[in-house]
């Protein structure tokens, strides 16, 4: 399975999510107009790794900043790893990171928490 | 509320960005286009790394003003033409530091009548809530959104209201039986 690749830009996060790894990284800002555009082939990504996932999927997400339209899109890949931790066909791990002092990312993470069910771990970098 | 912002939306230069060297202010009106938000989240960051100094702030107004903007560019498109020589697609947007670490946004636009009671009401409901009412009102509500067309998932005013330090400020002025001209102002 080949690996996505996005680059970071003002507006979009990159994405570097390797299926012969399992390692799926998602990093900085999310702010698209249109969100489901841009999410779009990330979500068609998972579905193809969900089908034959690494044995182990660690799922890492560092962001700066989003707007509401990729919050819903960004609660979808968290259901989207749920569901693969739910099969057992994966030992998941979730990462949630936030920089030195940015309490609203931290409380980001904290509300998917409320939401999903996976254990996230919140770290400060 | 500043006062009369429809009065500033008129005299505004339209289509231009002004933002003066060593200013605490930054100020647009014109038509929101995606070009125009690209351009803005550039410039405040140039304005916080060179003059405005980084602030714990600095991701809290961006992600604000994003939020208004987009909001205002998925609506605006609804409201086209000219009504005495005011363009209805157009926006004012003011940035300002206040203090440090204090920064005010407003925001001024056309909206047809239908809605205003709406979006009264959404507004009116979010400042009634207190910090962790509104966290809870968040998560409810993102966990059981669909996104629209317009790509929002009802969830921006409430994302304001979070990252907001004060309640949310906004004033319905009637233009005509059909349109009035909205103004938000928020503090983070």
């Amino acid at each position: 399975m080949e690996t996505l690749n996005f680059e970071s830009d003002a507006k979009t996060p990159g994405i570097d999510f390797n299926a012969s790894t399992g390692i799926l990284k998602l990093w900085g800002r999310s702010i698209p107009e249109n969100s489901m555009e841009f999410y779009k082939p990330v979500f068609a990504w998972l579905d193809n790794y969900l089908n034959s996932p690494n044995a182990k999927t660690e799922m890492i997400f560092q962001l700066e900043y989003f707007n509401t339209s990729s919050s819903k899109c960004i609660l979808d890949i968290f259901r989207k790893i749920e569901s693969l931790n739910a099969s057992g066909k994966s030992n998941v791990t979730v990462k949630w990171l936030y920089e030195e002092d940015d309490e609203d990312m931290m409380e980001a993470g904290d509300d998917y928490q409320t939401i999903v069910k996976l254990e996230i771990q919140i770290e400060q970098v | 509320m500043k006062s009369d912002l429809l009065k500033s939306f008129q005299e505004h230069e339209q289509g231009r960005l002004i933002y003066p060297d060593g200013g605490n202010q930054i100020s647009y009106c014109g038509p929101i286009t995606q070009e125009f938000i690209d351009t803005v989240v550039l410039l405040i960051e140039s304005k916080f790394k060179n003059e405005w100094k980084d602030s714990k702030k600095n991701k809290k107004l961006m992600a604000v003003m994003i939020e208004l903007l987009q909001n205002i560019y998925h609506h605006s498109k609804k409201m086209t033409g000219l009504f005495e020589d005011m363009q209805l697609d157009s926006a004012l947007c003011i940035i300002e530091k206040l203090e440090d670490d204090i920064f005010k946004l407003y925001t001024g636009n056309f909206m047809e009548s239908s809605k205003i009671s709406d979006f009264r009401s959404r507004i009116t409901e979010v400042n009634e809530l207190k910090d962790d009412q509104l966290k809870d009102y968040y998560r409810k509500k993102l966990a059981h959104s669909e996104l629209s067309d317009k790509g929002g998932a009802g969830l921006g005013i409430i994302e304001i209201a979070r990252k907001a330090s004060k309640k949310i400020e906004f004033e319905f002025e009637n233009i005509t039986d059909n349109f009035a001209f909205l103004t938000l102002g928020v503090t983070v």
